[in-house]
């Protein structure tokens, strides 16, 4: 092992021991926070809130009493649905806004209105158009997650290295070749900054989505539990929601270490 | 009742941030549930000064909670009567359901409120530190389960397999509880969908919902769109179901300044004296602040019944009846939040006699003298 790689292993078991001891030292500041007569409403303590985790795992949460599990995937089931239909229309017409400047300035002005408005102002007319079941909530999810994957490939592509380009087309390939073996593997990385901000955006849009009509789903149960004071179901579901959302974000990332392996090396 | 839920969800969040903060710096100190900041630095102060609070203090600002009921309490905004009854600069909160009323009372936000009887309940049973000193209204025919008329809904029992739409943790939704557990549905067996009442409206006309259990007005639009009453809170209060909206008042606040609280109380009085001795100019101007034409308050005034101080001091809600040792009033909340903890929607209720402390009609005694 040389010294840059014994210094990395070192960076590395440091980082983990800080993050340990983080925890560590929230927790005990919580407990003890609980322990001083605060409200439960107000701060929950660590054993309500496991307790609560341990009630909706065995005995389910809502009107049907359904299980975390039930919430947990009819959440994820939103998520994956809009975030594979995001997917499927962004990159490719982010792509060609990036190579084609007509098809820039068509959809550009759309994107960059919609964008910053926030996704609640907007919901009401989504539940007006398409009703209370799930085709609004996935809609308001993919519109989230839409907009952050078009704008990185877009940009990703119009940061490309024109000589690359250039040269495969001296080399006499057709715009389509150009595209498909230059453009699009250039453009990789940022197609996957992209899809990672779409998942953060579209995750904490989640709890917007179920607000209306919702009876499954996490974000609601944690809605639904405020209405009754049960603060412990709050804080156990924002728990989770903060830890799935780290999850999700660590398979994004190896998923993205294995498609884009040269970024970084060059 | 408008357009509120959003702002609902941001104060939800807000609250909720301010709550995790409040609770880290609150560390090892006792919680203040409730009283504006205001409020609390003054008491603060009389404390220092002997702890002998005199009556006649007045805080440098009262916060009231009010929601868009229809009910005498609008004649007190109408007229600016606030602030000329207690004494002080008045700060009015607008809400959109009780639950948000306990996320406020939670944080320490509010003095006053108006609140539903079943979210009263579960504040009462979190021990937000409020107390019931006012009947705004009785709930009557004002909140009823309405049916479209291609649901074939004929009966509660018809609900099986429907979807309903209700604001879940409201005093609609306890009694829609309530109606299916008289009749035996199961809650399991029908499509509860948790919706405020704008969504409702909109989610009806296009045809996503069977049914409602919603309050007024929207009550009244679904039925002009055709839509058909099953039960109300008439004939539910009539087996016993009573719902209404109360005031209720912190405690901290209450035990500071006794006679802030007793004048608010005037002021209500007032309000339903005026309503009852001269109604046509008092509907004019409850619609005024509700932002509905006369002729809709006339009709959703009917769907209430409105105590007057003289009935509040009675034994049908604070005074006692015959072998009684508390007022009716706790015993409608107990009940309620007992109901609320067998449909698993609370976890706990405590002893009656927290609520026997959360029920307090000697302000209407002070008032009436």
């Amino acid at each position: 092992m040389d010294s840059a790689a014994k210094n990395r292993e070192g960076n590395r078991k440091l980082g983990v021991f800080i993050h340990i001891g983080l925890v560590a030292v929230i927790f005990a500041i919580w407990y003890l926070a609980t322990r001083g007569g605060v409200s439960d409403v107000i701060l929950p303590s660590p054993e309500a809130v496991w307790n609560s985790f341990v009630d909706v795992v065995t005995n389910g949460y809502g009107t049907n009493k359904d299980s975390l599990f039930v919430h947990l995937l009819a959440s994820g089931q939103r998520l994956g649905i809009a975030f594979l239909l995001s997917i499927i229309t962004a990159v490719p017409l982010g792509l060609l806004s990036g190579y084609l400047p007509l098809a820039r300035h068509l959809m550009d002005p759309i994107v960059e209105f919609y964008r910053p408005i926030p996704p609640l102002a907007y919901y009401t007319l989504l539940v007006l158009w398409l009703g209370i079941s799930e085709g609004s909530k996935i809609t308001l999810l993919y519109l989230a997650g839409f907009a952050p994957i078009y704008i990185a490939c877009s940009s990703g592509v119009r940061r490309i290295n024109p000589d690359y380009i250039r040269a495969s087309q001296m080399l006499g390939a057709s715009k389509w070749q150009t595209f498909i073996h230059v453009v699009f593997p250039a453009a990789l990385p940022d197609i996957f900054t992209g899809i990672r901000t779409a998942v953060g955006v579209e995750y904490t849009t989640l709890v917007a989505a179920e607000m209306v009509a919702a009876k499954t789903g996490i974000g609601w149960m944690v809605l639904d539990a405020s209405n009754w004071l049960r603060s412990d179901v709050v804080f156990m579901g924002v728990i989770l929601m903060g830890i799935t959302g780290i999850l999700l974000n660590l398979v994004i990332l190896s998923i993205e270490k294995a498609v884009v392996h040269w970024e970084g090396k060059a | 009742m408008t357009s509120g839920k959003w702002d609902g969800k941001r104060k939800f969040a807000a609250i909720f941030l301010s709550l995790l903060v409040m609770g880290l710096t609150a560390c090892g100190g006792a919680t203040a549930p409730a009283g504006s900041a205001e409020s609390q630095d003054k008491a603060a102060t009389s404390e220092s000064k002997g702890g002998e609070a005199t009556s006649s203090e007045v805080p440098d600002v009262v916060t009231i909670g009010v929601q868009t009921l229809i009910t005498p309490e609008l004649l007190v905004r109408t007229e600016n009567l606030y602030e000329k009854y207690l004494g002080t600069k008045v700060n009015l909160v607008q809400f959109d359901s009780g639950a948000d009323v306990n996320r406020a009372f939670a944080s320490g936000s509010l003095d006053f409120a108006s609140i539903g009887t079943s979210p009263a309940s579960i504040g009462i049973s979190k021990d937000m530190g409020y107390k019931v000193i006012w009947y705004h209204d009785v709930i009557g025919s004002a909140e009823s389960l309405a049916v479209t008329k291609d649901s074939g809904i004929e009966s509660v029992k018809d609900l099986v397999g429907k979807k309903v739409a209700t604001p879940f943790a409201s005093t609609a939704h306890y009694s829609l509880q309530n109606a299916m557990a008289q009749e035996g549905v199961s809650p399991s067996d029908v499509e509860l969908l948790d919706m405020q009442p704008d969504d409702i409206f909109a989610a009806w006309t296009r045809g996503d919902i069977d049914a409602a259990y919603v309050w007024n007005p929207v009550l009244a639009e679904l039925v002009k769109a055709g839509g058909k009453l099953v039960i109300g809170g008439e004939e539910l209060s009539a087996k016993g179901i009573v719902t209404a909206d109360l005031a209720v008042v912190s405690k901290t606040f209450a035990d500071k300044y006794p006679d802030v609280v007793t004048n608010y109380v005037k002021a209500q009085i007032y309000a339903v004296d005026l309503y009852n001795s001269d109604k046509d100019k008092a509907v004019s101007e409850m619609a005024e602040t509700a932002s509905i034409s006369k002729e809709d308050c006339m009709g959703q005034t009917e769907g209430f019944i409105y105590p007057t101080g003289e009935d509040q001091a009675g034994p049908d809600y604070f005074g006692l009846a015959d072998g009684m040792d508390h007022p009716v009033t706790v015993d409608i909340l107990k009940s309620a939040a007992d109901f609320l903890k067998e449909q698993g929607s609370i976890d706990s209720v405590p002893e009656l006699s927290v609520f026997v402390d959360s029920v307090d009609g000697s302000y209407i005694e002070a008032a009436l003298k």
